[in-house]
């Protein structure tokens, strides 16, 4: 079989089965994040939830999916080949990827919440006899019935004077930043960063979905961010170490991440944004039109990039044959 | 691999070098001691350097790989080969050196560094509180405790002109106290109990026979005192049938009319001293040892020939050290400045339970054993349905250890004590002044519930029962309940259900598990939900800490591949310098994902302790063996 042509399948099944691995992967972590979310300290852990598995499936797949540029690109960059075929291919799989498989699964999803597959979450009551610490307050219940309604003890240990107070027939909030239960946060609560990484997400999973309802057209114009995520191949080569090319893809990748999530939620861009959408929405009968034409331009400055790199800096190099773009 | 060390040497240097400077260009110092800035910013900048580290090793260690695998792989052409096995070798021993440094870091350095980071930003707050709670303790006219507490201020901060004001003001509040406490009388109430006491030990240690001896012998030196004493000791020690019986009952009471002569001497003075001698001494035998002591204490300043004062003042303070302890024993309060807030809560034996709260902790050796000074002790107790019974609290107390044995079978099975403990603490709660009689500090019970104040409803987000939580009172969340007044006893001691070592273990686990160290960790996980502790998060967390080396191991292999896949492509080309102006990029990259990686290794952990119990260990430990082995395989699989 040619070089080229094995690179290309390579390339495929890389996407495939990367794309099915971290999904499965996802989907686990997400479940057990879940579970650990219902838990209320002194309770077994279930291992397994069939329908938060399934739900969290559907959750990440479109992530996946949309991040599936990066894994195909690894390849690329680790198997350096001046040919088209396997750049065709790339190309070829990520448009599927947005513009059938991640609206399919968008729809399977709001298919299952419709049909009410999807979980929802049993707050039990949290239990006795532990110490919980909110901030500086310790908080101790010595009875906790249904409903939430306890009684304890509530110790403040920065106060000076009267550090120590009991109370009884309070009803307690249903949940804590997430967690039911604050002592299993205090274990496994999401550490700033990963909260951070973890907001931007959901934020863009959001719009996406958002875009999604609005209508095929509106998806086209979110699609614009595949678009430049997808152009961040053109860096694959812009040095001889890979791992530089590597960082750079990477990097760049998250750039735009970043970028588009800035202008779908409250930040220092959406006063400008506004302005120019203002004035494009004549032109553009679509959400934020301002994004695609951002988009659009990365997209094509990445892809000039890389044609440039390409075309001037490696065409002589005698290892990558299979023959040239 | 000289150059892989090079490379990671210079750019870890270039870090802390870059976190050093960041600290102190960053500014944002938060409110510390006067000239405590630069050490802050110094810590600061460690704990950058040292929170960083992982991500700059591991990035140091992908990018020395791929430098160093740029060349001299024309012997990989095939999976499996020898040379890739000899590189497995050497990634494995650097790994292990990475992985030590990590370990070392995780367990001891940041932790360390974090804890004095702490303690600095803590100190203005101590000072305040410390000025603050003497100033109140003034006011409240309890002389002594405030003069402890200005001391812990002028600890913190030997410069502060208020703490030293404060002290001042203290010292000359306990002059006038004690000036005024000498001129009155005041009665004290004792409890008597079991208590470790080396004389009344050795005392007791005299077989009958010696005792006999003993008293014989200060008869014939006409010393009632003794003699009434050893005849007394001798007589108590005595079975019914002992022949020496009607021995020691005579000399006992041949010593009593003796000592109750009304003026046995010519000197008027040396008669008052003989009063005040045997009014202290039968205090000490109706068991009114406190009043004793105080009388044989003043007795001793002045009259230092007697040796039989000594003596006597010695029996009557180790009686009263059994259900006292001197507030000047607190001494030790100024270095419990850094200490923290302590809690845990006891079962009592009809299964309800106590909670404590204790605000600081120190320990110390004091005659010849372990003792520890508590400060500001809280003890809400509540029944085995959860319903509130009494709350208790004293500004200090003193914990000692007491043995087991001392204590009957039925003793030990009412108050829920188990004999394989060998030594429980012992809490005594009253303090009295060392040369003043009256100064005392005694336990306050209430038998009503505080409530919630509002403020701190809000900020928990409760709300009162069928309302939402806009409410007048200042107080809330408190229901009047069957009223436990006067049906339970007000003890100036406790003894707690818990083993003597466990007070150590308890100290720390009030700051978290992160806080122990990993053999007294793995001590408290079986014992935490016992104390008020959650089981599950203090075994996650034994078991993340204990896993953590392998877990680090398998990252380094994964670096190492990754070093492999991404090396330089041709090993013609020469290394350009400006490549490695992109290494932050690489290191800013494994930092969030080493972040990611951890959570989720902290979560995966989470759940296989909740679901495996207590084969949590073994069965996370086979989970990261397998991964260990699985990209070794991946790795030594590498090929051109």
């Amino acid at each position: 079989m040619k070089p080229y042509i094995k690179n290309a399948l390579m390339v495929a099944l890389t996407f495939f089965a990367m794309s099915i691995i971290v999904t499965f992967a996802c989907a686990l972590l997400f479940m057990m994040y879940t579970i650990c979310t219902h838990l209320v300290s002194g309770q077994t852990v279930t291992a397994f939830d069939r329908v938060i598995f399934i739900e969290g499936l559907l959750s990440v797949a479109p992530l996946v999916l949309m991040m599936s540029s990066v894994f195909m690109i690894m390849y690329m960059i680790r198997h350096p080949l001046l040919h088209w075929l396997p750049l065709v291919i790339y190309a070829v799989l990520y448009i599927l990827a947005w513009s059938i498989f991640i609206p399919a699964i968008f729809t399977l999803e709001k298919h299952f919440e419709q049909q009410g597959i999807m979980s929802t979450v049993d707050y039990g009551h949290l239990s006795s006899d532990y110490f919980r610490q909110y901030e500086d307050l310790v908080i101790f219940y010595s009875r906790v019935e249904r409903g939430n309604l306890a009684s304890g003890v509530c110790i403040d240990v920065n106060a000076t004077y009267d550090t120590t107070y009991s109370f009884s027939n309070v009803r307690l909030p249903v949940s804590e930043g997430g967690f039911v239960d604050n002592l299993v946060k205090s274990s496994v609560g999401l550490s700033p960063v990963v909260a951070l990484v973890i907001g931007c997400i959901y934020n863009l999973m959001e719009t996406a979905r958002f875009f999604m309802l609005n209508g095929y057209a509106n998806w086209l114009a979110f699609a614009s961010f595949g678009l430049a995520l997808m152009s961040v191949a053109g860096l694959r080569r812009i040095s001889r170490w890979r791992i530089v090319n590597l960082t750079f893809v990477l990097f760049f990748t998250s750039l735009i991440v970043v970028m588009n999530v800035l202008s779908f939620v409250p930040s220092f861009l959406t006063g400008f944004e506004t302005f120019m959408n203002g004035l494009l929405k004549k032109v553009f009968n679509y959400a934020n039109p301002i994004l695609f034409i951002m988009n659009t331009f990365i997209a094509l400055a990445l892809f000039l990039t890389g044609l440039l790199i390409d075309i001037f800096n490696h065409s002589d190099d005698a290892y990558l044959s299979g023959g040239s773009l | 691999m000289k150059k892989v060390f090079l490379i990671l040497s210079i750019y870890t240097f270039f870090v802390f070098a870059v976190c050093m400077g960041g600290t102190f260009f960053y500014g944002h110092i938060p409110a510390l001691l006067p000239g405590a800035e630069k050490s802050f910013c110094f810590l600061r900048g460690l704990q950058w350097f040292l929170t960083c580290l992982p991500a700059i090793l591991l990035s140091g260690f992908i990018v020395a790989c791929s430098v160093h695998w740029q060349k001299n792989i024309r012997d990989s052409r095939k999976r499996f080969s020898q040379a890739m096995l000899g590189r497995y070798r050497n990634v494995l021993i650097i790994s292990l050196g990475l992985v030590f440094v990590l370990s070392m870091n995780n367990e001891i350095f940041l932790p360390s560094v974090r804890n004095k980071i702490r303690v600095m930003k803590n100190e203005p707050g101590e000072l305040s509180h410390a000025v603050d709670t003497a100033s109140m303790l003034l006011n409240q006219n309890r002389p002594v405790l405030a003069w402890q507490y200005a001391q812990k201020a002028t600890a913190i901060d030997p410069n502060d002109p208020v703490a030293n004001h404060v002290l001042k003001r203290a010292l000359d509040a306990v002059e006038l106290a004690r000036d005024r406490e000498r001129r009155m009388d005041s009665a004290i109430y004792l409890t008597p109990v079991q208590e470790e006491k080396p004389l009344h030990a050795k005392d007791h240690s005299y077989s009958v026979s010696e005792l006999v001896q003993l008293a014989k012998k200060a008869v014939a030196e006409e010393n009632w005192f003794n003699a009434h004493y050893w005849a007394n000791l001798a007589v108590e020690a005595c079975s019914g049938t002992d022949t020496n019986f009607p021995q020691a009952t005579e000399i006992a009471s041949l010593a009593w009319n003796k000592l109750n002569r009304p003026s046995p001497y010519e000197r008027e003075s040396v008669n008052e001293y003989y009063a005040k001698k045997k009014e202290a001494y039968n205090a000490l035998n109706a068991g009114d040892s406190l009043r004793a002591y105080y009388i044989f204490h003043s007795l001793s300043g002045e009259y230092t020939s007697d040796p039989d004062l000594l003596r006597f003042e010695t029996l009557a303070r180790e009686d009263v050290e059994g259900q006292f302890f001197f507030t000047d024993e607190v001494e030790s309060i100024p270095q419990m400045a850094n200490s923290h807030n302590i809690y845990f809560t006891l079962e009592s034996p009809d299964g309800g339970r106590m909670i404590f709260f204790i605000k600081h902790a120190m320990s110390m050796r004091r005659d010849g054993g372990l003792v520890r000074y508590l400060d500001d002790v809280t003890m809400v107790q509540y029944t085995r349905a959860g319903d509130f019974v009494r709350s208790m609290h004293v500004p200090a107390a003193k914990v000692i250890f007491q043995s087991v044995s001392a204590f009957d079978k039925t003793y030990l099975e009412e108050n829920g004590i188990l004999k394989e403990w060998k030594n429980v603490p012992l809490l005594i709660l009253q303090s009295v002044d060392r040369n003043t009689e009256g100064l005392v500090n005694k336990p306050v019970y209430s038998y009503e519930e505080t409530g919630l104040p509002e403020k701190y409803m809000e900020q928990l987000g409760f709300r009162v029962m069928g309302k939402n939580v806009t409410v007048e009172s200042t107080s809330v969340a408190s229901a009047p309940k069957t009223s436990w007044r006067g049906k339970m006893s007000e003890p100036n001691i406790l003894v707690l259900p818990m083993p003597y070592a466990d007070f150590a273990l308890l100290t720390d686990a009030s700051l978290g598990p992160a806080s122990m160290n990993l053999v007294a960790l793995s001590d408290f996980i079986t014992k935490s939900t016992r104390y008020g502790f959650a089981e599950e998060l203090f075994t996650e967390n034994f078991l993340c800490r204990l896993l953590y080396p392998l877990f680090m191991l398998v990252l380094c292999l994964v670096c190492a591949i990754v070093g492999w896949n991404y090396r330089i492509e041709d090993d013609k080309i020469l290394f350009r310098f400006i490549w490695l102006l992109f290494i932050p990029l690489l290191s800013v990259v494994v930092f969030v994902a080493l972040e990611f990686l951890v959570y989720f290794f902290n979560v995966v952990n989470f759940v296989i302790v909740g679901g495996f119990g207590t084969s949590a260990l073994a069965v996370a430990f086979v989970i990261y063996l397998v991964l260990f082995v699985l990209f070794s395989i991946v790795f030594v699989g590498r090929k051109m």
